[in-house]
């Protein structure tokens, strides 16, 4: 990845994912680990005489591939992250895209006591666009308006069609985002930010094609 | 001696709750800050179990809140932090409190919790 054109801003949320991934990860192993020593515990048991349950092992199995299967989950997340610098500009399917970035900002929203909640669009959405940059702002909203929501337990995001491209809506919104990496975000990707008061909706809108504008 | 284990990963606690009752140590499990609180007005505990990124309260603001209501019980830490200055910065925040990284090995949570309820008073 090239520091300078992923920037602090970007370095930041890189980071924060990063940190993100490696508690869940930690989390899953933690729980294999201690499901793999109940089975340690359960075969001891056995030894003294104590008749083993196959109902119990099959539970235990079941506990363990489930939380592979979360890993794996997690890993695959990951490495699609990883690959978003790949190329600087590249056409991506906008809604994968943002059901990818929500997955991997999911625990920084239930650390805040929140749900995220994708609406996805009735057809694809393809869009030319910095896919780094792009969830880069995604992280950067979500990342504001949960520090700033009330009593709401979720925020959702919709993804809408628009002729040129696609609109990101994020509520409950009551502000505009106002930081100045934000704004190099938006530049960045020829995107422009709505603010629907009325709404309380924030309205992302990019262009079909960033090269072109 | 009487133990809570506070972990927003159900599966975590559930099982480590039942590792800890095969080993003759009675524990209970909840997977909040808030059910923890709850369960603390009404029962007794002599060391709780605290996972240090616990969905809007904090294990280190558990504790602190914990610690009014019963200021004599001990309390060990688990955290998913991945590197050793992240433990490192973690073990600061909390004092003179037992960290452990995750996963954590039975025999060392054992040892950690024999070593906490033979501290003195001066946390």
């Amino acid at each position: 990845m090239n520091a300078e054109t992923v920037g602090e801003c970007g370095l930041h949320c890189f980071g924060s994912i990063s940190a993100s991934i490696s508690h869940e990860l930690k989390n899953a192993l933690a729980i294999i680990n201690e499901n793999a020593g109940l089975l340690e515990d359960l075969t001891f048991m056995a030894d003294k005489g104590v008749p083993l349950d196959p109902a119990r092992l099959k539970r235990i199995a079941a506990n363990i591939g489930k939380q592979i299967q979360r890993a794996d989950g997690i890993i695959r997340n990951m490495n699609r992250f990883a690959h978003s610098t790949d190329a600087p500009v590249k056409s991506i399917d906008l809604g994968e895209t943002l059901a990818l970035t929500l997955a991997l900002t999911s625990r920084l929203a239930a650390m805040n006591n929140l749900a995220l909640n994708f609406i996805p669009p009735p057809h694809p959405v393809c869009v030319t666009t910095h896919e780094f940059y792009l969830q880069n702002m995604i992280w950067l909203c979500l990342k504001e308006i949960m520090e700033r929501i009330g009593a709401e337990k979720e925020i959702t995001v919709a993804l809408r069609p628009h002729p040129e491209g696609g609109t990101v809506v994020f509520s409950p919104v009551d502000a505009p985002m106002g930081t100045d990496n934000t704004g190099d975000l938006l530049n960045r990707l020829k995107a422009t930010q709505t603010f629907n008061s009325d709404r309380r909706e924030l309205l992302i809108t990019l262009p079909g094609d960033m090269t072109a504008c | 001696m009487r133990v809570l284990l506070v972990d927003d990963e159900e599966q975590l606690v559930s099982t480590l709750a039942e590792r800890l009752a095969f080993r003759g140590i009675a524990a209970s499990w909840v997977t909040s800050s808030m059910a923890a609180l709850e369960l603390v007005e009404k029962e007794t505990f002599d060391l709780a179990i605290l996972d240090v990124k616990i969905p809007k309260i904090s294990g280190l603001e558990l504790k602190k809140r914990i610690q009014t209501l019963h200021p004599e019980m001990k309390f060990i830490f688990m955290t998913g932090h991945g590197s050793e200055d992240d433990f490192k910065i973690g073990a600061a925040e909390a004092g003179k409190d037992f960290y452990l990284v995750k996963p954590v090995k039975i025999e060392s949570l054992l040892e950690k919790m024999n070593e906490v309820m033979q501290q003195g008073d001066d946390k």
